[in-house]
C-alpha cells in the first residue's frame, strides 16, 4: 500500500511518499506564505515525480503541520505531535521521548509504554519563533544560516544574548554589534540562546531521557545548536538522517494503518 | 448526527436567571438619577443602605470583553494613554477606560463612583480598584482588610483578626452614614444574612450534583448563576428561590441521566475566569465530547469544600456557613455571621493559594481527567501557583494543558487558532479523535 | 535566486542644480540605525546629497559606505565637509563624526526641515524604535515619548513577516488597504505574537489583504496609543523607514483622525538631514552668527 504524508509548517513544507514501510520519495519547498495552497500543490506533484508515481497511486494522504488545513487534497489530518511521535518510534523503537525543533514550535512529546503519549510540551508564546530568529540574525550579520551555524558551533560564547524572548535577544545583539563584536561572537551568543530556551522547555514537565530521546525537525539540521543543546541539557541526541520530514514520515506511516 | 450517549434538554431556570441578571443591570443604570449611592467594592452589607448599590468593575470589565471587545479595545487604550500600563487586568483597564471615555457600551453615560471600599487579595485587581476611580474624582475611600494569613493555625490570632475585621466593618459603616447621611437599617442586614445563609445549601447541592456521570451541567451553565447572589446583590428572596429551583431541577437530572453534553466521554476542569471573549472553546471541547465541569471560582456559590478523612465531599468552614443558625439580633451580630469564623482565606482564590491541593481535591472529586489551567499575561491573581498545581495534577494521573495568552478581560493576545491548535493536541495526544458529525 | 521578500530598495541622490564648490559651508549627518543607515550631505541649507542603506553587521563599515555613495561622483571628498554629525543606534560608531547629537533633536530638526514650519507633531517609525515627538511653533520639543521593551523590534517583524508570508515588503502596505473593512487586529503586545497570530489567520479563511490588514492594523493601534500619550496635534509627519508603509500610515491617519503631511524627501532620512542641519547650527555659533539652537533642549542665542 503506498501512502503519504505532507507537513505543511509555518516557513517550510515536507512530503514523504512510503510504501509497505520504505520511503519512496521526499519533497521540501518554501511553505511560501500567501501562496501556501499552491506551492504545496507544486511541492506533492514534484514529490509524486520523483516517486514516478500518479495521484491515483497513492490509497491514502494525511496531512499535518500548523498549515494542515490549507491542504484540501488529503483525506485525513492529524496534530504534528502525535505525526512525531509515530515517526520516533519507527525509527527508534525503544524511543521514550521525541523533540522536534522549527521555525517557529518546539514540542517536546513523551512516550508511553503501550503505544501511547504520556505528555506533550509545547513552547508557549514567548518562546515562539526560535528557527525564525535565527533566520534573521543571519540576515543581519550578512551569512547564510549554514555560514552562521559553522562560525557559532564552538564553546559558550564570552558575550550573551536574552534567553526569554527573540524580540530581546535580536536588541541584545544589536547592542554587541554596536560595541564591535565580532560576528562570530554575536552568532554563537545569539545560538547559546536559542539552545538555552529549548532546554528550559524539554525540562518544563517530564525530563527526557538521556539516552532514549529522538530529536527532530528543521532546527536538529543546525550543528551549533544542536551542540549547545547537547551541552546544556547532558542528552545524546538520536538524530535520524532525514530529521526535518519526521512529522511527514509519522503521517504517511499513519495513513498505512 | 451519530446517536448520543446520554439525553440532553435545555435548563428551565436560565431565562428567569437571565431576567434576575437584567433587572440588576438596570437598577445600576439607573442609580445616579434616583439619587442612589454607587460604591464599588464587594460588600455583603450594602443592603442595610436602601439608597445604595453596589458595583465591581470584573462583571462590567467581563461584559464589555463578552459582548464588544472593539469598545472595551478603546477603552484599553484610554487607559494606557492616562497611564495605566498594558500590564494591567483587563478588567480594570476595561471599566476604568470606559470612565475615562465617559460612556459604556450602548453609549449612556459611565455610572461614575460615589465610594469605593477595596480589599487585599492574592488577586492585584482587586487591590488595586479602588484606585483609579478614587484618582479621578475625590471620593472616599474605606480600605476593608480582609487578612490572609498563610501560617500555622493560630487561635488567638485568628480570634485577633476576625475582631479586627469586624471591627473595621462596623467603622466603616458608621462613616457611610455620618458622611452620606444615610441610616442604616439593621433589620434589613440581619433579615438578608438569615435569608442569605438559605443559598448556600442549594448551592452546594448543585455543585456536588456536577459530580455525577454525566455531568447534568456544564461551566456555561454554572456563569448563568453564579453571579446570582455573588456578585449581583439582588433580593435575596428572589436569589434563594431561584437557587432552589436550581437546585431540583438538577436533582432531577442528576436522576434522569439528563446530560449538559450528549456524548460526554472526557471530563475537565479549570481554575480560574475563563476568557469571556472566547467562550466557543467550551463547545470546541464538545465535539470531542469533553465536558468542563467547572472551576473552584465558578463553583464559588457553594463556597470552597474539603474531602474529609472518610473520603466525602463537605463544605469548608468560613462564612455564613457556620453562624447563620445561631440567634442574630443585632448589627454586630449580622456582621460576625457574615465575617464568619475563619481568618485563613475561605473563598475559593485563597483556598487555591493556601492550599497547595486545592485542585486536587477538586480533581478527584469531581473525577476529572484533565485540566486546563492558561498562563495569563499580567492575570497575576488568576496565574499565582498554576504551574505548580499543574505538577500536582499531574502526579495524581490528571493531564494538564498550560496555554499561554489572553485574559479574562482582555483579548489581546488571545491567538485563536494557536489555542485551539493546542487543544486539538492535547485531545489527540490523549487518544480522543473529533466526533464525526 | 530566492526573491528576497524582506529586502526594501536602497537608494542614493546627488543634486543636479548645486555646485558644492560654490557653497560656503557644508555639513553632513550620519544616522545608523539598527536595519537601515543615511548619510547626508547639505550645501549650505540645501540638501546635495543623500544615500540609504542596509546597515550590516559592521557598524564602523556602514557609516563609512554610507558617507561615501553619499558623496558619490561628485567629486567631493570627506575633507571638504565643515561638520559632521553622527545619530541613531550606532551613532558612537561613527567615527568620522565631531559630535553625535540624540535621535529626538536630529528627528524634530529634520522633519521640520523637510515637513514645513506647519508640523507640530512628527512620528517616526524604525526598525526598532518608535518615537513621537511633539514640537512647539519654533523648533523646541515639547514632549516626546518612546516606546518601551515589548514594543521593539517593529520594522523588523515587519521584513520577518514579509519574509514569511512571502509578500515583497514595498507592496504589504497597499496591499493591506485592498480590504473593505478592517477585520479584528491581532496581538499588539509583542510583534512576535502578532507574527504568529497573523500566519494563523489564513486558516479562517483570510484572504492576503485581510491577513496583511490584521497584522498592520495590529501594528498602528499599537502605535497610536504611544503616540497619543503626547497628545498630538496638527499637522503630523511621519518619518522613519515604516513611513513608506501606507498600511501603516492610513491607518494611524484614520485612528488619529488627521491627515500627515507628505514631502518630496524620503521619509528615512529625517534624522540624517537634522543632524546635518544641527551640524551646521554648530559652525555658525563657532563662527559668532546669532542663532537660535536648540541642543539639548534649550535655546541659547
Amino acid at each position: 500500500m503506498i501512502t503519504a504524508g505532507i507537513d505543511v509548517g509555518i516557513e517550510s513544507l515536507k512530503a514523504v511518499i512510503l510504501k509497505d514501510g520504505k520511503v519512496l520519495a521526499r519533497g521540501i519547498g518554501l511553505s511560501g506564505g500567501v501562496n501556501r495552497a499552491r506551492t504545496t500543490e507544486q511541492v506533492w506533484r514534484d514529490t509524486l515525480a520523483a516517486a514516478r508515481l500518479k495521484p491515483g497511486d497513492v490509497s491514502k494522504i494525511i496531512a499535518t503541520g500548523q498549515g494542515k488545513n490549507d491542504v484540501g487534497f488529503v483525506q485525513e489530518r492529524i496534530t504534528e505531535p502525535v505525526a512525531d511521535a509515530r515517526a520516533a518510534r519507527f525509527l527508534y523503537p525503544k524511543a521514550t521521548c521525541v523533540v522536534d525543533i522549527g521555525a517557529d514550535q518546539v514540542r517536546v512529546v513523551t512516550l508511553g509504554p503501550q503505544n501511547n503519549i504520556l505528555e506533550v510540551v509545547m513552547n508557549q508564546k514567548c518562546a515562539a519563533g526560535l528557527g525564525i530568529l535565527l533566520k534573521s540574525m543571519a540576515r543581519t550579520l550578512g551569512m547564510t544560516l549554514e555560514e552562521m551555524s559553522r562560525l557559532s558551533d564552538g564553546p559558550t560564547a564570552a558575550a550573551a544574548v536574552n534567553d526569554g524572548c527573540s524580540v530581546f535577544a535580536e536588541m541584545d545583539a544589536f547592542s554587541l554589534l554596536n560595541r564591535n563584536t565580532p560576528k562570530e561572537e554575536v552568532a554563537r551568543a545569539v545560538t547559546e540562546a536559542v539552545a538555552v530556551r529549548i532546554n528550559s522547555i524539554l525540562n518544563d514537565k517530564m525530563k527526557p531521557s538521556k539516552e532514549s530521546t529522538v530529536l527532530v525537525g528543521g532546527l536538529s539540521r543546525n550543528k551549533a545548536v544542536v551542540n549547545a543543546l547537547k551541552r546544556r541539557s547532558g542528552i545524546n541526541f538520536l538524530i535520524p538522517e532525514q530529521a526535518e520530514y519526521a512529522g511527514a514520515l509519522g503521517a504517511a506511516l499513519m495513513a498505512a494503518e | 448526527m451519530s446517536k448520543q450517549r446520554w439525553e440532553t434538554r435545555p435548563l428551565e431556570v436560565w431565562n428567569k436567571a437571565k431576567e434576575m441578571r437584567a433587572e440588576w443591570q438596570k437598577s445600576i443604570d439607573t442609580a445616579s438619577s434616583e439619587r442612589v449611592l454607587l460604591a464599588q467594592g464587594n460588600i455583603q452589607w450594602s443592603i442595610g443602605f436602601p439608597a445604595l448599590r453596589v458595583i465591581e468593575d470584573n462583571p462590567v470589565g467581563a461584559m464589555m470583553a463578552n459582548k464588544s471587545d472593539e469598545f472595551a479595545r478603546i477603552c484599553r487604550l484610554a487607559g494606557e494613554v492616562l497611564g495605566w500600563g498594558r500590564e494591567v487586568c483587563g478588567y480594570q483597564l476595561n471599566c476604568w477606560g470606559a470612565m475615562y471615555l465617559g460612556h459604556q457600551m450602548d453609549g449612556s453615560p459611565f455610572p461614575f463612583r460615589d465610594l469605593v471600599i477595596p480589599f487585599p487579595d492574592p488577586c492585584d485587581q482587586h487591590t488595586k480598584r479602588g484606585q483609579a476611580p478614587m484618582d479621578y474624582s475625590p471620593i472616599p475611600r474605606f480600605q476593608e482588610n480582609w487578612p490572609l494569613y498563610t501560617g500555622p493555625r493560630d487561635t488567638d490570632r485568628e480570634k485577633a483578626m476576625i475582631e479586627d475585621r469586624v471591627y473595621c466593618t462596623l467603622y466603616i459603616i458608621e462613616e457611610i452614614e455620618r458622611i452620606f447621611g444615610q441610616k442604616f437599617d439593621d433589620e434589613r442586614l440581619i433579615e438578608s444574612v438569615k435569608v442569605a445563609g438559605g443559598i448556600s445549601p442549594y448551592a452546594q447541592d448543585v455543585s456536588r450534583f456536577m459530580q455525577h456521570i454525566p455531568s447534568p451541567l456544564s461551566q456555561k451553565d454554572l456563569y448563568s448563576f453564579y453571579t446570582l447572589g455573588g456578585l449581583t446583590k439582588s433580593d435575596p428572596g428572589e436569589t434563594v428561590a431561584i437557587w432552589k429551583a436550581l437546585r431540583d431541577e438538577v436533582e432531577w437530572r442528576v436522576e434522569n441521566n439528563i446530560a449538559a453534553v450528549g456524548n460526554e466521554r472526557y471530563r475537565w476542569m479549570e481554575a480560574h475566569p475563563p476568557p469571556w471573549h472566547f467562550l466557543k472553546y467550551y463547545r470546541y471541547m464538545e465535539k470531542y465530547g469533553a465536558v468542563c465541569i467547572g472551576s473552584q471560582y465558578s463553583h464559588m456559590m457553594a463556597g470552597p469544600f474539603e474531602i474529609k478523612p472518610d473520603g466525602t465531599w463537605a463544605p469548608r468552614g468560613g462564612g455564613f456557613r457556620q453562624l447563620v443558625n445561631k440567634p442574630i439580633k443585632t448589627r454586630e451580630d449580622a456582621i460576625r455571621a457574615m465575617i464568619g469564623t475563619e481568618a485563613r482565606g475561605h473563598r475559593f482564590k485563597d483556598d487555591e493559594v493556601i492550599r497547595p491541593y486545592a485542585l486536587n481535591d477538586f480533581a478527584k472529586a469531581y473525577k476529572v481527567n484533565g485540566a486546563i489551567l492558561p498562563l495569563w499575561r499580567c492575570g497575576v491573581g488568576c496565574t499565582v501557583t498554576r504551574k505548580e498545581q499543574g505538577l500536582r495534577l499531574s502526579e495524581i494521573g490528571v493531564r494538564v494543558l498550560h496555554y499561554e495568552g489572553s485574559q479574562p478581560g482582555d483579548r489581546t493576545d488571545l491567538d485563536e487558532n494557536r489555542m485551539m491548535d493546542q487543544l486539538d493536541v492535547w485531545m489527540e495526544s490523549q487518544g480522543l479523535r473529533k466526533l464525526e458529525e | 535566486m530566492v526573491q528576497e521578500y524582506w529586502r526594501w530598495p536602497e537608494s542614493s541622490w546627488t543634486a543636479t542644480n548645486i555646485d558644492w564648490k560654490k557653497s560656503k559651508t557644508i555639513t553632513a549627518g550620519v544616522d545608523i540605525g539598527t536595519n537601515s543607515s543615511q548619510a547626508v550631505v547639505m550645501c549650505d541649507d540645501r540638501l546635495f546629497s543623500y544615500a540609504s542603506l542596509r546597515t550590516g553587521a559592521d557598524y564602523r563599515a556602514s557609516a563609512g559606505v554610507a558617507m561615501e555613495q553619499a558623496l558619490g561622483s561628485s567629486g567631493m571628498k570627506l575633507k571638504n565637509i565643515r561638520y559632521i554629525v553622527g545619530t541613531g543606534w550606532g551613532s558612537q560608531n561613527v567615527s568620522f563624526a565631531r559630535k553625535t547629537v540624540d535621535e529626538i533633536n536630529c528627528h524634530a530638526r529634520g522633519a521640520r526641515f523637510m515637513y514645513g514650519p506647519a508640523m507640530k507633531t512628527v512620528v517616526d517609525l524604525g526598525a526598532q524604535t518608535c518615537k513621537a515627538i511633539r514640537l512647539y511653533n519654533w523648533d523646541r520639543i515639547r514632549d516626546f515619548v518612546m516606546n518601551d521593551k515589548c514594543a521593539a523590534g517593529m520594522g523588523r517583524s515587519i521584513e520577518v513577516m514579509a519574509d514569511l508570508l512571502q509578500v515583497p515588503i514595498q507592496e504589504m502596505g497597499e496591499r493591506s488597504l485592498a480590504v473593505e473593512k478592517d477585520p479584528e487586529p491581532v496581538s499588539t503586545t509583542c510583534y512576535a505574537f502578532a507574527n504568529t497570530e497573523a500566519i494563523g489567520l489564513f486558516r479562517e479563511g483570510y484572504k492576503e489583504s485581510e491577513v496583511l490588514a490584521a497584522y498592520l492594523f495590529a501594528i498602528a493601534w499599537r502605535i497610536h496609543g504611544m503616540v497619543g500619550r503626547v497628545q498630538p496635534e496638527k499637522e503630523l509627519a511621519f518619518t522613519g523607514g515604516l513611513a513608506k508603509n501606507s498600511g501603516i500610515v492610513n491607518r494611524l491617519e484614520r485612528a488619529m483622525g488627521m491627515t500627515a503631511l507628505t514631502s518630496e524627501y524620503d521619509p528615512q532620512l529625517a534624522g540624517a538631514i537634522g543632524a546635518a542641519i544641527i551640524a551646521k547650527e554648530i559652525t555658525e555659533k563657532a563662527d559668532g552668527l546669532k542663532t537660535v539652537s536648540f541642543i539639548g533642549g534649550m535655546p541659547h542665542p
